[in-house]
């Protein structure tokens, strides 16, 4: 066995100075009558070249993104991921490292923590950035469990164009603290803003919209801000692609309290929907509220520079059932991905992929208009994503998308019924002009043949 | 050496990447944004590729990490991390695939979830899983609201969850973050749960007792049966902490010893890495009348007709606690743990057990002499010793802890659990070999020498690291989190 390093005189030996001659010996607490009678039935043990070829085939019989173009978003960003970013996550020194407990041996991992803190203040404008959360969708949560605790308060408001899983996180995480969770229209549509107006109170908590928001657009976050403050709760902004702060106007310059984003899309390949990478972001307000590993810089005896986890009293190990949250593993290793990532691209890069994002998918949104005989659901603003009504069905044309080698947006009407027909298209800056217009032509075609059987 | 920070390095102008061209006219960037939408400035660090790189690789060079040395830190069970899983891993059809893509262009990723969903029910006795959270914490957080959840629709009002005293924080945060009162349970004189205390404390507003077993001294509590009586018998359900399961692997199943709802940790039990703090994953496993509330979509299998087997997610699951995450689960971890169950199948998961188990006894046997060991008896995969003795001297469980860093292990677990004074909890686990073991062995066996002979080389420690102990104090009263 590869990963069992003692020979049968090994064991031997060993059980000699344990004063036992046999391994059974060492189980005689576990009573006899749990004890399975037989092996349990698992699989044939196979060899790392077996186990390599059964995984590829598990592989291959998935269609990956190098192999199709994909108009899929949604709160998942296929985004280039600079070579280097791969070789510096496969470093053992990182990967296969502890949680820095113990600072003197893990300055490395610290440190990289404290400079993904701080890209995270930069891009979002913010005054902490914690050391990353599972993910968006729990980020969320957490946010709005700090701004319940702030407030005293039991209830939020949230958007229904906040991402529906994150929604949905929501729901399950404030249930169980009785919080009651309100859900204001489309913060896009005109009721939206007014519907949020009559919905908030001083029981009001926070908060909670997206932006852009899951259908694309951008909104003015000050006009959030006002109706959070007004009645004495917390904006949580929720961003769900890094890569729009490279453009976009960040939400700590709006007002936002606690920002609770989503980080995958710098660094993180897609990956089926995880591992990802979530953070948060408050003001020096909130610090002490924020769930989850900080890092902090220090110095040792000697004045040496050092990072080390910091406010710990806040987290598990020590307030036990007091504890802010109950997290103990972050995201590390994908979090030092998003550092890695940005480091490559920087200023220039960030911003650069960000502008391509947004030319190419408004490019697309007017091919799919003028030729492909879509109607917008909104004329707002948008980044990268954009919501349209099809000539037919959206399913049917996500399977006219597969006959020809791509892959479609995704069906609105899956998670919002009140839009059947209606498809989410994200472009980022790996779609090409090509595999534009051939969706272009693709909707185009659809359109004919509603009219030939209408 | 000090390593400047990414901030000190940049130079303005320098850039790592190029991206392709543009391929769509270039416009300014009014025509799509209003201005005041638009950002006014980045001030994001501007460094090359090799800045980049050379930066990171020489932070790694400051990282203690299993593949340098040993981790033998308690109840992290900190084992190699196979290469091959790294590989597959990679594999584009893991990595380059969409959550949001019709389902038949991800059969092979549907099938991984549903056939390690099959394979952790058949390692634990369990009956259904759902492999969506993404920690062990994650795992106990969902496990606490399907047992509220299941008690909701009883009807049956209970506010009190019970947590033995030697329990790991995590468990009474959770509960607490479940809205429950968080009782705790004594242990007795043999390290296990004091079953009179959790008789008294039992009752029919208790929801759930939250065990670990072994548990975090290392022991394996032989009343486990009468303590799972007691609890099913005042109608309460028996929640199973997985992170030691390493110990039981292949020898004796959780559902077989009368738990209701289980965690597992793919990142200590299954070797995926630790990557410095995460990502890990937290399956939850469950008996069949709790299998309702697990968290929705669950991936399962239809066959029509002699054709191939589909596999789908299922979202018609009406009385689900509701998601805890985004999409479907740590999926690359998830392939990790698959490839390591399937390397080694039945016969090799009880290797591991008894690999584990052996050499922890091993190590705790040769120091013994060395140091108080609260618990005269046969651990398993894990034990504590106390420096009870050490502090005699002005030696305590820290110093020891950093002295063996200089002697390049990363330190054990240290003050935890909270039941034994000046606690060393020590888990060296199946993959560390005799050589590595007698080599620990001598390290702790010299430090509790110069404990005795030499205690200001203990107290001051560490000397050799790339920095020595850090003024955690200063750092907390006033907090440096940014550049």
């Amino acid at each position: 066995m590869r990963y069992l390093p003692h020979s049968p005189a090994d064991i031997r030996e060993m059980l000699k100075t344990l004063g036992m001659t046999s391994t059974e010996e060492l189980f005689r607490d576990i009573p006899q009558e749990a004890r399975p009678g037989e092996p349990i039935p698992l699989p044939e043990p196979l060899s790392e070249w077996e186990v390599r070829s059964h995984l590829a085939q598990l592989a291959d019989r998935n269609l990956s993104l190098d192999k199709a173009a994909s108009f899929l978003g949604g709160g998942c960003y296929f985004h280039i991921v600079p070579s280097a970013v791969g070789h510096i996550l496969s470093r053992s020194e990182f990967y296969t490292a502890y949680t820095p407990y113990q600072a003197e041996v893990s300055q490395g991992t610290l440190q990289a923590i404290y400079e993904f803190q701080s890209l995270l203040c930069l891009l979002t404008q913010m005054d902490v950035a914690n050391a990353s959360v599972y993910d968006g969708a729990t980020a969320t949560a957490e946010a709005a469990i700090m701004a319940c605790e702030a407030t005293g308060r039991k209830q939020v408001v949230v958007f229904r164009d906040v991402h529906p899983h994150y929604r949905e996180v929501l729901r399950t995480y404030l249930g169980a603290r009785s919080v009651e969770v309100l859900e204001a229209p489309l913060a896009g549509c005109s009721a939206g803003l007014e519907k949020a107006k009559e919905m908030v109170s001083k029981e009001t908590a926070a908060v909670i919209m997206q932006n852009p928001g899951f259908f694309g657009q951008i909104y003015d976050g000050e006009r959030f801000a006002f109706l959070a403050h007004s009645c004495g709760s917390l904006l949580v902004t929720v961003v769900t692609d890094p890569v729009s702060l490279g453009c976009l106007r960040p939400p700590g310059s709006f007002g936002s309290d606690i920002v609770a984003g989503e980080a995958q899309g710098l660094g993180n390949h897609p990956c089926f929907g995880g591992p990802h990478v979530g953070y948060l972001a408050t003001t020096r307000a909130f610090l002490r509220r924020i769930p989850g590993r900080l890092v902090g810089l220090t110095c040792d005896k000697d004045g040496r520079r050092g990072f080390v986890l910091t406010l710990q009293a806040r987290e598990q190990h020590i307030r036990r059932e007091k504890a802010t949250s109950n997290l103990c593993t972050n995201q590390a290793l994908c979090a030092l991905a998003v550092t890695a990532a940005l480091s490559i691209l920087g200023k220039t890069g960030l911003q650069e992929m960000a502008h391509q994002c947004l030319h190419k998918a408004h490019y697309a949104f007017s091919l799919f208009i003028n030729e492909g005989g879509c109607t917008p659901l909104s004329r707002g603003p948008f980044f990268h994503e954009f919501a349209l009504n099809l000539p037919v069905g959206a399913e049917e044309a996500v399977e006219q998308f597969l006959n020809e080698g791509l892959l479609a947006g995704y069906p609105l009407g899956r998670d919002y019924p009140e839009f059947p027909r209606a498809m989410l298209f994200c472009v980022t800056e790996t779609t090409s002009k090509e595999k534009i217009a051939h969706a272009a032509r693709i909707l185009a075609s659809l359109k004919t043949r509603e009219g030939v059987h209408a | 050496m000090k390593e400047p920070l990414l901030s000190e390095l940049s130079s303005p102008g320098r850039s790592g990447y190029g991206l392709p061209e543009l391929d769509v006219p270039r416009e300014s960037l009014d025509a799509f944004i209003p201005p005041s939408c638009q950002r006014q400035d980045l001030p994001l660090p501007e460094l090359s590729e090799m800045d980049v790189v050379r930066h990171f690789v020489r932070l790694s060079h400051k990282n203690a990490s299993i593949d340098t040395g040993m981790v033998p830190l308690g109840s992290c069970t900190m084992k190699y991390n196979p290469k091959v899983n790294e590989d597959v891993s990679r594999f584009l059809g893991f990595s380059w695939i969409h959550p949001l893509q019709p389902e038949k262009t991800v059969q092979g990723a549907l099938r991984l979830i549903y056939d390690l969903d099959k394979l952790l029910c058949a390692i634990t006795g369990m009956e259904a899983f759902s492999l969506q959270p993404a920690a062990g914490a994650h795992g106990e957080l969902t496990g606490m609201l399907m047992t509220k959840a299941y008690f909701d629709q009883r009807g049956e009002k209970r506010t009190r969850v019970l947590v033995p005293d030697s329990s790991h924080g995590t468990n009474p945060a959770t509960a607490n973050m479940c809205g429950f009162q968080v009782v705790e349970v004594p242990s007795c004189r043999r390290g296990g749960v004091d079953l009179d205390a959790l008789n008294a404390a039992l009752g029919a507003d208790v929801a759930a007792l939250m065990l670990t077993n072994p548990n975090t001294l290392g022991l394996f509590d032989e009343q486990i049966l009468r303590i799972a009586r007691s609890v099913h018998e005042c109608g309460a359900l028996l929640y199973y902490d997985g992170a030691n399961l390493n110990a039981n692997l292949g020898l004796v199943r959780p559902g077989d010893l009368g738990f209701d709802i289980i965690h597992l940790n793919l990142h200590k039990t299954f070797s995926t890495p630790h990557g410095g703090g995460g990502p890990g994953a937290g399956p939850v496993g469950v008996k069949r009348e709790l299998a309702p509330f697990l968290p929705s979509p669950i991936v399962c299998r239809r066959n029509s007709n002699g054709k191939r087997d589909e596999y789908f997610l299922d979202f018609a699951r009406p009385q689900t606690i509701g998601r805890v995450k985004a999409f479907w689960g740590n999926f690359l971890v998830l392939v990790r743990a698959y490839a390591y169950i399937r390397m080694h199948g039945s016969v090799g998961l009880q290797r591991i057990a008894e690999g584990a188990v052996l050499n922890a006894n091993y190590v705790m046997r040769a120091l013994s002499p060395y140091y108080d060991l609260p618990y005269d008896r046969v651990c398993q995969h894990e034990f504590v010793l106390s420096a009870k003795r050490q502090k005699e001297k002005g030696v305590r469980a820290l110093d020891i802890a950093k002295r063996l860093l200089d002697y390049g292990f990363h330190a054990p677990t240290v003050y935890f659990p909270l039941i034994v004074e000046e606690a060393l909890m020590i888990e060296p686990t199946e993959t560390e070999s005799k050589a590595a073991l007698d080599a620990f062995i001598e390290a702790m066996i010299a430090i509790a020498r110069e404990a005795e002979e030499n205690p200001d080389l203990v107290r001051n420690a560490p000397h050799t690291t790339p920095v020595g102990r850090l003024d955690e104090v200063a750092a907390a009263r006033k907090p440096n989190l940014h550049w």
